[in-house]
Order: C-alpha cells, then sequence, then structure tokens
C-alpha cells in the first residue's frame, strides 16, 4: 500500500471500487436462491454461512454462538468462520463498508435523505461533536448481549444481525416463504436512524461488526492521519463531516469504530492535502488529540 | 430469564412440524441451528422450508411439512449444515429418526375393505418399513419407520389415516 510520503498514489477510484462491491454484494443475494431454485447447487447460503463449492464460509459471530452454546469446537467451524476473520485481520471491518446490504441500504438511505433533505441533512452532519466514543463502550455492549445469550441458552444473535437477516429475508421472499419477523429489526433500526440521523446500530450495537473489531492488530490497515499535510479550512472538518459513522478520523479510538470505507481518506485528497491515508502498520504520523476541527490559523499542528 | 423464554416458546401455535433429517434433538437443534438456509436451498424437491411466523421464535428454523412435500430420504441437506444441528456425518437413509408412521384403522381404507396399498408402494424404506399383513393390511414396523412421510403425502383416503408422529414435537400430527 502506501508509504508515507508517497503523495502520487491517489485514492480517487476507492469509493467507485465500494460501490461496485456493494451493489455485486446485493446481487450475489438476489441471484443465490435464484440459482438454487433451477436445482443448481454450487453456492448456497445466506451471510450467516455460504458455501462456495467445497469452500464454508461462517459468520465469526455465529460461530462463536455455536461454540459457546454447544461447548463443542470443531477444526471445521474454525476455518469456516477463518475465513472473514482473516479479511478482518488483514483489511479491518472492510465486511461492514464494501459488503454488508445493511449498510449499503443505510448509506443510500442517507443519500436519498440528503437529496430530499439538502438541508436538514446538512445541519444534523454540522452538528457532530468532536472525538470518538471510548472503545469500551463499544466492547461492553458486545460482551453484555454474549452474557445475555449465554443466560438465555437461546441464539439471540441469529435476532440481532441485520446481514443475516436481510439475507436470509431476500431468500425466503424470493422463493415465496415471506419475509422472516427479525425483518421488522432492519426496519425499525432505518426509521430510527432516519429520525435522529445517527448511526447508533452500525456504530455502537451491531454484535456482527463488533466480532470482526476484535479481529485486529497493529498491522491491520488503518485510517492514518499525516498532521503535517493537515490544512483544510471550515469550521468542521470534512472528513468529520463525511463520515458515516458519526467518526473523527483525526482523533483518537478511532478504532474499534472506524470499518475502513475510505471516505475520509477520498474526501481529504478532494480538499488536496492528503493529510489522510489507508496504511497498513503503526503510523509514526499517528496524532493523538489532534483537534477535530483543524483550520489553518488555529491548527496547531499545520505549522 | 428461561420463564421467558419457555412462555415465547410458548407462544409457537403452528401446527406439528418434522425437523430435517439428521437434526438432532429439539433443545440441541434450537442451539445450533443458525437458520443459514443452506438445507432449504439444497433441497431438490423444496420439502424443507423456514418455519412461518406462527411459530413465534422458533419461525425461520427449517421444518417440514410433509402433508405439503415428504422428505424423500436423498440425504443431500445433512452435509451441508455448518453447525452440527443435522449430523453431518449421516450417509444411510435407514440412519434417519425424524419420527414415526402411525396407521389409524379407522380411517384406513385397506382395513375397511377397500384395495389399497398407496404407503406401501411409496415408502422409501421399501417393504421394510412398512410391509403387508396377509398381502392386505399395511402395518408400520416401529424399528425400521424413519418419519419421511412420503406415506402420509400420498395416502388417498379422505382424512388421511397415516400420520407422522414428529420426533421433535411429540405429539401425533
Amino acid at each position: 500500500m502506501n508509504v508515507p510520503g508517497d503523495t502520487k498514489r491517489t485514492w480517487r477510484s476507492l469509493q467507485r471500487w465500494r460501490l461496485a462491491s456493494q451493489i455485486t454484494a446485493l446481487a450475489v443475494l438476489f441471484v443465490i436462491p435464484l440459482l438454487n431454485w433451477y436445482g443448481i447447487h454450487w453456492l448456497i447460503g445466506t451471510l450467516y454461512s455460504l458455501s462456495l463449492g467445497d469452500l464454508v464460509i461462517m459468520d465469526p459471530l455465529m460461530a462463536l454462538q455455536t461454540v459457546l452454546l454447544n461447548a463443542n469446537i470443531w477444526l471445521g467451524l474454525i476455518i469456516a468462520a477463518g475465513v472473514p476473520a482473516l479479511l478482518a485481520l488483514l483489511l479491518g471491518r472492510v465486511f461492514c463498508s464494501w459488503l454488508c446490504p445493511h449498510n449499503t441500504i443505510t448509506e443510500w438511505f442517507d443519500l436519498l435523505k440528503r437529496k430530499l433533505f439538502r438541508h436538514a441533512w446538512y445541519l444534523e452532519h454540522k452538528k457532530r461533536i468532536a472525538g470518538n466514543p471510548t472503545p469500551l463502550r463499544y466492547w461492553l455492549i458486545f460482551s453484555g448481549l454474549i452474557v445475555l445469550m449465554l443466560l438465555l441458552g437461546f441464539p439471540i444473535f441469529g435476532y440481532l444481525s441485520p446481514p443475516g437477516i436481510i439475507s436470509t429475508a431476500i431468500a425466503h421472499a424470493m422463493t415465496g416463504h415471506g419475509v422472516p419477523l427479525e425483518f421488522t429489526l432492519v426496519l425499525v433500526i432505518l426509521l430510527v436512524e432516519a429520525v435522529i440521523g445517527k448511526r447508533y446500530w452500525c456504530n455502537l450495537l451491531c454484535p456482527v461488526g463488533a466480532m470482526l473489531s476484535l479481529f485486529r492488530t497493529r498491522n491491520t490497515l488503518a485510517v492514518r492521519h499525516d498532521p503535517a499535510l493537515c490544512d483544510c479550512k471550515g469550521d468542521i472538518a470534512p472528513c468529520h463531516f463525511i463520515c458515516p459513522l458519526n467518526l473523527s478520523p483525526k482523533s483518537e479510538n478511532l478504532y474499534p469504530y472506524c470499518y475502513n470505507c475510505g471516505l475520509c481518506v477520498s474526501v481529504c485528497e478532494k480538499t488536496g492535502s492528503r493529510s489522510l491515508s489507508l496504511q497498513y502498520g503503526a503510523s509514526e504520523h499517528r496524532t493523538q488529540n489532534a483537534p477535530a476541527s483543524c483550520g489553518t490559523e488555529n491548527c496547531p499542528l499545520s505549522q | 430469564m428461561s420463564v421467558l423464554l419457555h412462555w415465547l416458546y410458548r407462544l409457537a401455535t403452528g401446527a406439528p412440524y418434522l425437523r430435517p433429517p439428521g437434526a438432532v434433538p429439539e433443545s440441541e437443534f434450537l442451539r445450533r441451528c443458525i437458520k443459514c438456509n443452506k438445507c432449504i436451498q439444497i433441497c431438490p424437491y423444496h420439502s424443507i422450508v423456514p418455519a412461518d411466523s406462527s411459530y413465534g421464535i422458533k419461525s425461520g428454523f427449517p421444518v417440514i411439512h410433509p402433508h405439503e412435500i415428504p422428505c424423500y430420504v436423498c440425504m443431500k441437506c445433512p452435509p451441508v449444515c455448518p453447525t452440527g444441528a443435522l449430523d453431518t456425518a449421516l450417509k444411510d437413509k435407514h440412519d434417519v429418526a425424524m419420527g414415526l408412521a402411525q396407521i389409524d384403522h379407522d380411517l384406513c381404507l385397506a382395513y375397511n375393505g377397500v384395495i389399497c396399498r398407496a404407503c406401501f408402494e411409496r415408502c422409501p424404506l421399501y417393504r421394510e418399513a412398512i410391509v403387508l399383513e396377509d398381502e392386505m393390511f399395511p402395518v408400520v414396523q416401529g424399528d425400521k419407520c424413519i418419519g419421511c412421510g412420503v406415506c402420509e403425502n400420498v395416502c388417498p383416503a379422505e382424512r388421511t389415516a397415516i400420520r407422522v408422529k414428529s420426533a421433535h414435537t411429540g405429539g401425533a400430527r
């Protein structure tokens, strides 16, 4: 990837690739039931678990649930859950930003809001508070859900995984079995977030994303900030303004929340400063407590 | 917590069902199945369907309603289960235990003077699970019947005379 100081590298095509990936992922969910209905079975499953020929891929959260509820673990399960885990170890939570249908729908919903209610959308995004929530909050919610699952002895994550629920809903609806009850959750999230304008589900609550966030090392692909290059004007930093998860890419505690969609990196390039980039490994330029808003006059880091 | 769960299970009012072949006992099945849909999708006869909303908290889990489409024990579904809710090692249809067929002698045509061998002829374990007594009266062999429900599906009697008692829900269907 990008080496520090290499300013020739551009991120312009990144968002185009991401959109292509999101559309493909959504299309595949419609193609699978169609293939199956006509007797073609080399690709089966939903986003809970997919089989591609002999390769079985499984949501690590579902694997964890099976292991914990049944006190039973076997090699096939580890390999199946290992595929998404490896992807997360290399590229971060890109499943959420590049593949998850819930995120795709929410993003498009937000885009629609931006087109229809431009002013309200702008005000809503302008209200953002600097900084990111502490990681503790994230892990507390996730472990709380796991404890709840163990207390109930029931696979509750099947009711709390929007990507799985949406893919199941598509498969069931296309084969004439109606839409599953769990789909209500997705509708409720969409409605609530449309009203309050904040992505609480993907940001804080989603157990699928939280599980994938566990697979992160210092060398995982991450958004890096080079304060020496940061010189954009405006009362709110464009990278913070554009972030779909309401995060501040220049502040600390960006992870485990950030899902590496790269929108902040793209917008940073558009402003011409190129201080944000997606990089492997820890960067020496990573700042602690950088101000969220960084104008040329008041930014202590751009001198 | 478990009281709450029990209450939620009680809300499930749907008719008794069969689980796909190789399904582990019901309580373990509910803990293992992640509703990934694979058994439903690989079933060539569309026998396996997701339980509809009348099953409340149990909806979405795979079930078979033999009266609509029975299981023809092609044994394609057990190997695709990723979590062991279906016994993935199960290959032989003789080892399936989905339920047990029961004949109501008052309704069965053969026991009422009409020549009928529908269930006997169509049983996937031909001459093993259902045998004819005196070349006339079908008798279910309790130790052989796997509960696939083909007999229930083909029974021509006005009120179905042979019904499968599910190994998972108990109670006659």
